[in-house]
């Protein structure tokens, strides 16, 4: 039987099951596999203006390979938006829109121009996330039904850097409007602290998925707790201040259905009050049937929290700040503690350089190898990224696809040898790169919330 | 039991409690029946679509199944959700034979066995370029960009 003869309904639930790499195989197949294959294809579109270089990061030798990607990324995006002003047509199977706005380059005016004429066609446009500075859209071309909107000023872990602030000021007034046009539809939605007030209370209670980052003002945040019953994924990001320690113990119990909840801390904690403010991440997370956690909260990470890790049983995806466990009682109580089934880790150690060797690690790498279906692992910082090192690990976790150590990242690659045996090798990727397959990659989901904090496009 | 009658003319008879895994055949055993055009078992219900190879296979799995709760709204999205290790085995024993599967499980109005199926396939082409996939699937390849 060919793939062409089963009904089109059958084959495009096939193709939803694969991830985009063979999607994009199948369009070039056969003119009936296309047909099918593009609104799945490109349900999402992700545009890019350029690289982060090009908005004053100092280049050095990583950033420059990324540069390379990036500007691939631009030059792609702006085929895409001709080819959506020529066939305004086409732009109605677009669902998702991604748009990386860093780079204030000569191409931003001609890639925003074609941006503007192609939101017009979108029609059925559901989520948009907009990262970075280049924000001068005209808001009215975003009269549509979103059910998701996402903001944010850099892509991944953000710093409220003064210069952020700035562009976070000058971003509000569109994003005020674009929620107010969408207050009926908005489910899921990641803006900055700053522009919670023009969310209105009933609203809140509708959204499923929220995330707000550059936390400096918690004034707001107390809505949260008190209006959005149905929330099941929150994010509180670049938190500054002790008041969300306040924030959490008074709404311990609040967000019934919460299932995902990251937490992270700017500031290192008080010495004096550490105790006591664990133990309101304690008490906020603890009897929850959460399946992502990311606590980032430096000097949070005790006994306390990991206490209670082993009854999270449905955790798939979890981030931890444990740069203040070091002894060997706490290392093997934080091995202990790591939930078994987890898809995705994140871990961030106070070590750095020690072999594979060191006893601290052992605990851990023992850990790490009885974790059937742990698919990323991001381990700061504690061994030197190598190849060699990166194999020899990849080879004791079984589904490990993709690691990162420190700020690099490698894809984990399983050949058959010529014996049957599997021959495990590694390539190294840029971050850009990860971010990129991992947004592409609907199977991924574990892995890109914690990369991304925000989670508005899932 | 009901009698069920195959596009190659094979009857085959089943326990009610397995036919009704399938909502085509759930629907139609709940119509009512007139005794005047016959004997309900003995007319058997013709499944003009489905070879008698495929519709043992769908039994099997019907049959593995028997007990659980209709869910006429299975969806799934997820390729790494678990399944279940009885199914796997089920699913990829004959991987040529899981399209006839997802093409019978459809018709015959049974959700849970498409989406098994939509994955088994789109486990076979996962990792291949477009050459690949049109080889495999007997494609003619009349696309070009």
């Amino acid at each position: 039987m060919s793939l062409t003869s089963i009904p089109d309904e059958l084959l495009r639930e096939v193709l939803l099951y694969l991830p985009r790499p063979s999607q994009n195989a199948c369009l070039l197949t056969c003119k009936a596999v296309h047909a099918v294959a593009v609104p799945i294809v490109f349900r999402m579109i992700s545009i890019s203006f350029g690289s982060l270089q090009e908005h004053g990061f100092e280049p050095d030798d990583v950033l420059v390979i990324e540069k390379t990607l990036w500007e691939t990324q631009k030059a792609r995006s702006i085929e895409i938006l001709d080819y959506i002003c020529r066939n305004p047509g086409f732009a109605r199977v677009i669902q998702r829109l991604l748009v990386y706005a860093y780079a204030q380059n000569d191409d931003a005016p001609k890639i925003l121009g074609r941006l503007v004429t192609a939101v017009a066609s979108m029609t059925h446009l559901q989520a948009v996330l907009w990262a970075g500075v280049g924000w001068n859209m005209d808001p009215l071309q975003w009269r549509l039904r979103l059910t998701s909107f996402s903001v944010k000023s850099q892509m991944g872990i953000d710093y409220a850097t003064v210069e952020n602030a700035e562009e976070t000021t000058a971003i509000i007034p569109y994003i005020e409007k674009i929620i107010g046009h969408n207050t009926e539809t908005l489910r899921r939605v990641a803006i900055p602290c700053v522009t919670m007030g023009s969310i209105p209370p009933n609203v809140f209670g509708r959204l499923t998925h929220l995330a707000i980052w550059n936390c400096k003002d918690l004034h707001h945040v107390d809505q949260i707790f008190l209006h959005a019953h149905s929330l099941v994924s929150l994010a509180l990001v670049e938190v500054i201040g002790p008041e969300i320690f306040h924030v959490l113990r008074a709404h311990a119990t609040a967000l019934p259905n919460l299932a995902q909840f990251k937490l992270m801390i700017l500031e290192q904690m008080d010495p004096d009050e550490e105790e006591t403010d664990t133990l309101a991440i304690r008490d906020f997370i603890q009897n929850r049937e959460l399946d992502r956690l990311d606590i980032d909260a430096p000097g949070s990470i005790s006994e306390l929290i990991l206490d209670v890790l082993p009854k999270c049983e449905r955790l798939s995806a979890l981030g931890l700040d444990a740069r203040g466990v070091s002894s060997d009682d706490d290392v093997k109580m934080l091995a202990d503690s790591i939930p078994p089934n987890l898809v995705a880790l994140h871990i961030q150690h106070p070590w750095e350089g020690l072999s594979l060797d060191s006893y601290e690690l052992q605990p851990l790498l023992t850990k790490y190898a009885e974790m059937p279906r742990l698919r990323f692992l991001h381990w700061q910082n504690p061994v030197p990224s190598s190849r060699i090192i990166v194999e020899a690990l990849a080879e004791d976790i079984p589904m490990l696809d993709y690691m990162g150590l420190g700020t690099t990242f490698w894809r984990i690659i399983r050949e058959v040898g010529p014996d049957g045996e599997t021959i495990v090798g590694a390539e190294r990727i840029q971050q850009a790169k990860l971010m990129l397959d991992v947004w592409n990659d609907d199977e991924l989901v574990d892995e890109r919330w914690l990369l991304e904090w925000h989670d508005g496009e899932t | 039991m009901v009698v069920l009658i195959t596009s190659d003319d094979e009857r085959i008879v089943v326990e009610d409690d397995i036919a009704k895994r399938s909502g085509l055949i759930r629907d139609l055993l709940a119509a009512p029946w007139d005794p005047k055009d016959g004997d309900r078992e003995y007319m058997g219900i013709e499944l003009p679509i489905v070879s008698s190879d495929v519709l043992k296979k769908i039994l099997e799995y019907c049959e593995h199944h028997k007990e659980e709760p209709f869910d006429d709204t299975y969806e799934s999205e997820d390729m790494f959700a678990d399944i279940d290790e009885w199914d796997l085995n089920f699913i990829t024993a004959d991987p040529h034979m899981a399209f006839e599967i997802v093409l019978a499980a459809n018709y015959l109005e049974i959700p849970p066995l498409v989406s098994l199926g939509s994955k088994a396939v789109a486990n076979m082409m996962r990792g291949k370029d477009a050459e690949e996939i049109c080889d495999m699937f007997n494609i003619e390849k009349d696309f070009e960009p």
